[in-house]
């Protein structure tokens, strides 16, 4: 829940440094809000401690793959 | 153009970068003993990297342009988000080891997110600062930064068994593969500050002077770090260790008054991924404002934020994040290694054909 409560404290202080770009009539409004919006869905879910797809595992998978690089030791 | 940066700001700037990937590889990299070693090499080898990083950038006031006179209007646009989402990626990797580091050794029961945030808000300020202002910050910050590494340098040269040292360069090929690691983690990634600050001089040679200075200033102090992290612990103890300057500091005393010194190799990691993650993101921002059409100071919340939600998503634990940077080195090789040459090339040929056109037109006039 602290988490939670944190989160939202960080969004307000970026929608409170934002808030004359959001409140004026420029191009973008939309899209950055979009942007916010997914920010905040992924940082809520990483505070409930939700596990989200990561792309991670399959780019490692991926260099593994690769002839030379399968033979590399890794720490 | 205005004089936004001075040789003297973009020395101390790359610097702070340089230290930013200190922790990259834990206690040793794939040379083992011969770490140190491979710093140096790998300083000597970015050196052409650096001049053909330089090269692309001469002449050119913003970073779009950068990549549109050497591939295009389309295909620099396309470079442009190429970069620019790496950028954001080498970000996110820079605060995800922040936010280990923190949450390992200093603020164990502080959930990452808090940590991953508050380092997106610190760079989103100093995002929507202006080049002058930032250059400011290095300025300050760099000193501060560099006496501490000094005194930690100093403080543990009584504790250091030299001897551990030796034999130098007894297995090449694994020196060979750290430097290669070094030459990627540590200077490699320097395109991005390289591209996004220059712009902001106008005089080349000051450029270029400014970013010779900080490789060979980081060269020498990150392989003076890696000597005395390893004449302090030895070789089996520094590679046990995820963050050994710490572990190195805090075996140090510096009197009653300065008795936790770690504390001050904290706040140094600290600066010093504030400002990689930052400079990777103000290029990101600054390739990424004229293909989105965005002004560049409203970009600054969002990058962070997204850089900051990427580190908390890419890694569920520090076992997986120092495995992906055991593979990150090849990940990385394409686009610093590859393709800036590759673009330099197409730079020179697209001038030069340019020029030809422009010396027949005027002919047949």
């Amino acid at each position: 829940m602290d988490s939670i409560v944190m989160v939202a404290f960080f969004y307000g202080a970026f929608a409170a440094m934002e808030w004359p770009f959001l409140q004026s009539k420029q191009r973008g409004r939309a899209v950055y809000l979009l942007l916010l919006l997914g920010n905040l869905f992924v940082s809520l879910a990483a505070a409930s401690e939700l596990q989200l797809p990561t792309p991670t595992p399959w780019m490692e998978r991926l260099i593994r793959t690769l002839p030379f690089f399968s033979e590399q030791v890794v720490a | 153009m205005q004089v936004k940066l001075t040789q003297h700001q973009l020395f101390c700037l790359l610097c702070l970068f340089f230290f930013g990937g200190i922790s990259y590889i834990g206690g040793a990299n794939e040379a083992g003993r011969d770490s140190w070693l491979s710093f140096l090499i790998a300083g000597v080898l970015i050196i052409p990297l650096l001049f053909c990083f330089l090269g692309l950038v001469k002449g050119e006031q913003d970073v779009e342009a950068v990549f549109c006179r050497a591939a295009g209007k389309w295909g620099g646009r396309f470079l442009c988000l190429l970069y620019g989402v790496l950028a954001i990626y080498v970000s996110a990797v820079a605060i995800s080891i922040f936010v280990y580091f923190i949450s390992e050794t200093a603020l164990i029961r502080t959930p990452r997110v808090v940590l991953a945030l508050l380092m997106a808000l610190t760079i989103a300020f100093l995002l929507r600062c202006k080049l002058p202002a930032l250059g400011r910050f290095g300025e300050m910050t760099f000193p501060i930064v560099a006496a501490f590494v000094l005194i930690s340098i100093l403080a543990t040269l009584p504790q250091c068994n030299f001897r551990d040292l030796l034999p130098v360069a007894r297995h090449i090929g694994e020196l060979l593969n750290g430097t290669w690691t070094s030459l990627l983690l540590h200077y490699g990634e320097c395109f991005f500050p390289i591209l996004a600050l220059c712009t902001g001089i106008r005089d080349h040679k000051e450029r270029k002077r400014g970013a010779l200075g900080a490789v060979a200033f980081a060269a020498v102090t990150l392989c003076s770090v890696f000597i005395k992290n390893l004449c302090s612990l030895d070789l089996y103890a520094v590679t046990s260790y995820y963050f050994p300057s710490f572990a190195v500091a805090s075996s140090i005393s510096l009197g009653p008054f300065f008795q936790r010194f770690e504390i001050f190799v904290a706040i140094n990691f600290a600066f010093c991924e504030l400002c990689k993650a930052g400079l990777c993101l103000l290029f990101a921002q600054k390739a990424l404002a004229p293909l989105l059409h965005f002004q560049e100071k409203a970009l600054a919340g969002p990058l962070a934020l997204t850089s900051a939600n990427l580190a908390l998503l890419l890694f569920g634990s520090e076992m997986e994040l120092y495995t992906w940077l055991g593979l990150y080195k090849y990940f990385l090789t394409p686009f610093l290694v590859l393709l800036p040459p590759t673009l330099l090339l197409s730079r020179w040929l697209r001038d030069r054909h340019r020029r030809r056109t422009a010396g027949r037109k005027t002919a047949g006039t």
